[in-house]
């Protein structure tokens, strides 16, 4: 599979691990939309993520947005690609993003 | 004409939908290993070379894309290619996903071509080169 979403243990969050694109951001796009409704902070681990485009931008920027002032959405440990694409679209700018963790 | 000057272009065609993208993504890591490309620039070019391909395969309305890639002395040149049109979306306002598509192209490359396919005279070519020195 080319995308794997796990639900993290401890807290709000998700683990991806694969690729991002737009073949399957609809998958990770319906796992997040009831966590967006439901409101709160929200960790994504991107740590296991080879590769991510605008597509996977765009349903982070939306996930922020929907959160607003409900909830953080926190980026950990993305890698140098996942990184050097944020740094272009700097989605930490939204008020409620954060990137954590060391670059893996 | 192009044969003799890139007899190391490297072409593939894939069908243009989102289920080909990993293969592309296959293709251009395969060639930038074949260069022997460091990996920030690889990834450069892996993202560049990928919002085009999504591009073509989300909003061209063609078949199939097709990407070349050759080196020209001090750079390396990826042309991403389709049989559609092209749909202008320079972000003004909140940008729309093709336009942070193009975005990203730009930011990543050092020169970027567009030939812009539209409906009386179909195919895109967006043609992404990097420098090889700094």
């Amino acid at each position: 599979m080319l995308l794997q979403i796990d639900k993290v243990e401890s807290g709000r969050g998700f683990r991806l691990v694969g690729e991002l694109d737009a073949s399957n951001v609809g998958d990770l796009r319906d796992v997040l939309d009831p966590v967006v409704a439901e409101g709160g902070d929200l960790t994504l681990d991107l740590g296991g993520l080879a590769f991510m485009d605008s597509s996977g931008i765009q349903i982070l920027v939306t996930t922020a947005q929907g959160l607003g002032d409900r909830g953080n959405l926190v980026l950990l440990s993305p890698g140098p690609l996942v990184r050097r694409l944020l740094s272009l679209i700097p989605v930490e700018r939204l008020e409620n993003v954060r990137i954590e963790g060391e670059e893996t | 004409m192009t044969k003799a000057r890139h007899p190391q272009k490297a072409i593939r065609t894939f069908p243009a939908h989102p289920s080909a993208l990993a293969g592309v993504r296959v293709f251009l890591r395969e060639r930038a290993a074949a260069d022997g490309l460091s990996p920030d620039l690889a990834d450069e070019i892996l993202l560049a070379a990928s919002e085009a391909s999504a591009n073509a395969v989300l909003h061209s309305g063609s078949p199939s894309l097709r990407i070349s890639w050759w080196t020209e002395r001090d750079r390396i040149v990826v042309e991403v290619a389709d049989d559609g049109e092209f749909t202008r979306r320079i972000p003004l306002g909140p940008p729309e996903p093709g336009g942070r598509g193009i975005a990203v192209i730009m930011a990543l490359s050092d020169e970027v071509t567009i030939r812009e396919g539209n409906p009386g005279d179909p195919g895109t070519v967006v043609r992404m080169v990097k420098y090889l020195s700094a």
